[in-house]
């Protein structure tokens, strides 16, 4: 080698920009709402409300680096409630094996509900070479009709309160939903750019061709992929029966939007092959304090969507622009090095 | 000459972020002169363009145009004095007819009207062509239409702005080799309407068939002005890169008998190929030409599995095989370098490291499917050390690599599968002679470990220094074998072209 290899990571320039936003706005809320928002009833509300949507955002995420998107997700996590509230409210299957079984065996049936949704959405995008934003378009008017076509339309409520205990209990001040998610952020930002199928579905995210020519395990990679997409809609709906004591096809249905929003503020290139689930969690949080602001504030639904509309947008172009200028520095800095080491 | 030149630039230096990319470099070029730009990559040709067609500004020194002096040089400006610069992906129009690619210009341009006047720019852009003495009909649409035809309507379009200066990058690299001819008449069709040519190309022959004058530029800094008559392409190539280069062709002696590493048996794909036959054995580097569209790249993508025969078979040391996937590709020891690095072989935004391990990911983890960094780091490492792969670190994005070196990490992911059968294809197309060396080396000493390497290339030249036979393929059939003596430069191209 003719030059001294360093061994160094770049500055993540998402992440300073995360954390730069996340600060400006709890500065703001403590300036503009005071102890309106910082107080312990406000606070622990909202840090039970993070979870159910963090889990779909991670969803979201996975399928956006690989360069698709998964729009099925809520869908997914309706349907997997519905089943898990079934077996909930069964008193047959409560009479067999206790309510404790039965809040085992709901809790399993729902994970595979979801982790099959999640299959069924990789296979129709490796398999059929559907477009993943047709796919899940698809699979979630699919989803939403099996879940009308099992409950009617209807909501399931009365569920066993051992369940719903179990999910909004505390521990040290802090919900276990919450506590959970966490860790799986942190498993998933360290394994995810590491186990060979999350490098092989950051690489298919950044080239699709290169990554066949490369021989890569596009079909297997994608699947699990979806699969864990569906896993994390099917933990979401765990926690979200829990809290609300209740199901129905249709609920969440704004999260669909706002885990677009969250993983594209967090950094995920929507063409795919970047970005960081840390990051998305500081994006998570972000969104979080602004919803409850809004709360706050009052404003009314429509001007929240609204906002979270022109958000989307507005994040676009300032980070196309971010891009454009850091792109011209680089071809500077590569002309530069080009002209040292011709 | 006394005449005015057309273009004159006098100590032009242009500096990035310290570093001279051209450092007080006198460049003309006169009225229908045909100027043959040359250095390696990095040299500073293409920061030389941008600056004379206003795309970047001058640090220092002065461009005039026609005599003239102009405080600042920006793209309109210069278009309006004649120069117009034809890049390498043409920025054509690919859904519109032709006569719309050529007049798009009036189309949207100033002299518009309410409604486009279709008759009136058909025949503007039938003239236009006529110039070049190249015929296309204008309602064709452009992605219909061959490169080289391509390459004629974004220079007709160049002419429909009153080009006076024509400036072409890398022209060539796309074309085989017959449409080549033809550009090089079109270039001299253009010097005898007076219109001068800047040509840029890394193939030093199409240099010496059309310049008047050559300008060598190294590091950023002029070498000279050079007559080609004067030059030959040791000489060119010494000048280009300060040293002398030292590639001893391949031994035409050696014989390799035993059985082959791969055999192909009668392979079939229609319409692409038919029966063909031939075997690599270890050690063996055997050339593979023919025009594009012949079905030579077809051909190796079926061995990689990604274009499956229909019919006949594969042997590996004797044994039949069946490969259907690229992964199935590697578990049989075949690698494909392929033909397009930018699109097929490179994940561009990824670091150098990921690309070098991307093929050998599954060998890297340990049982849970975990890689850690630093068995990738260190993988990377080796293998750029092994292949002098010139990068700041390895962490660097794949696409901040020059081509040779981005070439070279394509070859080390492929390497590092260790392949017993090695499929380049069109290994050294945009490299400069530099790199090109290298490559080559790197080829014998792949060969020399005990590798079958079949190196599909349009360059006789290419050929005649690596490879040990050359088999050459015409619509989907082998039609000659030249081994020995009878695979020189000449004999190749004759046989390329059907003689």
């Amino acid at each position: 080698m003719p030059e001294k290899i360093q061994r160094r990571w770049p500055i993540d320039m998402d992440s300073m920009i995360l954390a730069g936003i996340l600060v400006a706005i709890l500065a703001f809320m403590g300036f503009a709402l005071g102890d309106s928002f910082f107080n312990i009833r406000n606070i622990s509300s909202m840090v039970s409300q993070i979870p159910e949507f963090a889990f779909l955002a991670m969803g979201m995420g996975v399928a956006m680096i690989t360069g698709g998107i998964d729009l099925s997700n809520v869908a997914a996590m309706n349907l997997s409630g519905i089943v898990l509230a079934l077996c909930l409210t069964s008193s047959r299957l409560a009479g067999g094996v206790g309510i404790w079984g039965a809040i085992l065996i709901g809790a399993v049936s729902a994970l595979l509900v979801g982790v099959a949704c999640g299959v069924f959405n990789g296979l129709s995008i490796s398999r059929f070479g559907i477009p993943p934003i047709i796919a899940t378009l698809g699979s979630m008017l699919f989803f939403s009709g099996l879940g009308v076509g099992i409950t009617n339309g209807e909501g399931i409520t009365g569920l066993p309160e051992q369940f719903t205990r179990l999910i909004n209990m505390t521990i040290v001040e802090l919900p276990p939903p919450f506590l959970f998610m966490l860790a799986v952020f942190v498993v998933m930002s360290i394994l995810a750019p590491r186990l060979t199928t999350g490098k092989t579905l950051y690489m298919y995210g950044s080239s699709r061709v290169a990554a066949l020519f490369t021989g890569l395990r596009i079909g297997k990679s994608l699947a699990l992929g979806y699969a864990l997409s569906g896993l994390f809609a099917a933990v979401s709906a765990l926690i979200l029966v829990g809290r609300t004591n209740s199901i129905k096809v249709g609920y969440g249905d704004t999260y669909q939007l706002q885990a677009i929003l969250v993983v594209v503020l967090g950094g995920v290139n929507p063409d795919g092959g970047k970005g960081k689930f840390g990051n998305i969690l500081v994006a998570v949080l972000i969104l979080q304090i602004l919803q409850n602001a809004f709360t706050l504030f009052m404003f009314t639904p429509y001007a929240k969507k609204l906002i979270w509309g022109g958000m989307l947008l507005a994040f676009m172009v300032v980070r196309t622009l971010l891009e454009k200028w850091s792109d011209r520095r680089k071809i500077r800095a590569r002309m530069a090095q080009m002209a040292e080491g011709a | 000459m006394s005449a005015t030149p057309l273009v004159e630039a006098r100590r032009l230096t242009k500096t990035y972020g310290g570093f001279a990319a051209l450092d007080g470099v006198d460049f003309t070029v006169m009225p229908g002169e045909v100027v043959c730009l040359a250095g390696t990559n990095g040299s500073g040709k293409s920061t030389l363009i941008k600056c004379v067609s206003g795309v970047e500004p001058i640090d220092a020194g002065q461009i005039l145009f026609s005599g003239t002096e102009h405080p600042a040089i920006t793209p309109t400006l210069a278009m309006d004095e004649g120069v117009q610069v034809i890049y390498q992906d043409l920025s054509l129009f690919p859904d519109l007819p032709v006569w719309e690619n050529v007049c798009f210009q009036r189309i949207g341009g100033e002299k518009r009207g309410w409604f486009v006047k279709r008759r009136e720019g058909m025949a503007f852009a039938t003239m236009q062509l006529a110039r070049l003495g190249v015929k296309v009909d204008p309602k064709r649409r452009v992605e219909r239409l061959s490169m080289g035809e391509r390459q004629s309507v974004a220079i007709a379009r160049a002419l429909a702005q009153n080009a006076k200066l024509v400036i072409m990058d890398e022209p060539t690299t796309a074309l085989p080799s017959r449409e080549v001819d033809a550009l090089l008449g079109i270039v001299k069709n253009l010097r005898s309407q007076g219109i001068a040519t800047i040509f840029v190309s890394h193939k030093l022959d199409e240099l010496f068939a059309i310049a008047d004058k050559i300008t060598i530029i190294r590091d950023g800094v002029k070498v000279g002005d050079y007559n080609p008559a004067d030059l030959d392409k040791e000489k060119l190539g010494f000048l280009m890169i300060g040293k002398k280069l030292d590639v001893q062709p391949v031994d035409r002696s050696a014989v390799f008998s035993g059985t082959p590493a791969i055999e192909l048996d009668n392979l079939v794909k229609e319409p692409y190929y038919r029966g063909v036959s031939m075997a690599v054995h270890p050690g063996e580097v055997v050339g593979l030409t023919g025009l594009i569209g012949s079905g030579r790249t077809e051909m190796a993508l079926s061995l990689f599995g990604l274009n499956p025969p229909d019919g006949g078979e594969v042997r590996r040391n004797g044994r039949p095989v069946t490969v259907g996937k690229p992964s199935e590709a590697i578990a049989a020891g075949i690698g494909l370098v392929s033909e397009d690095r930018q699109s097929q072989g490179l994940f561009l935004s990824h670091p150098i490291t990921t690309n070098v391990t991307a093929a050998i990911l599954d060998r890297l983890a340990d049982r849970f499917g975990l890689v850690s960094l630093g068995r990738e780091l260190d993988v990377g490492e080796e293998w750029c050390g092994k292949l002098n792969v010139r990068a700041s670190s390895v962490l660097n994005p794949a696409q901040s690599l020059s081509g040779g070196n981005q070439q070279k990490v394509v070859l080390a992911k492929w390497l590092a599968t260790g392949p017993d059968v090695l499929i380049l294809d069109s290994p050294t197309v945009g490299i400069d002679i530099g790199s090109k060396a290298d490559i080559y080396e790197l080829i014998k000493t792949v060969a020399a470990a005990g590798k079958a390497v079949l190196l599909i290339s349009d360059e006789a030249e290419e050929l005649e220094m690596c490879a040990n036979r050359v088999l050459v393929m015409q619509s989907g059939e082998i039609a000659a074998e030249l081994a020995g003596a009878d695979a020189t430069q000449a004999k190749i191209l004759a046989a390329v072209r059907g003689g």
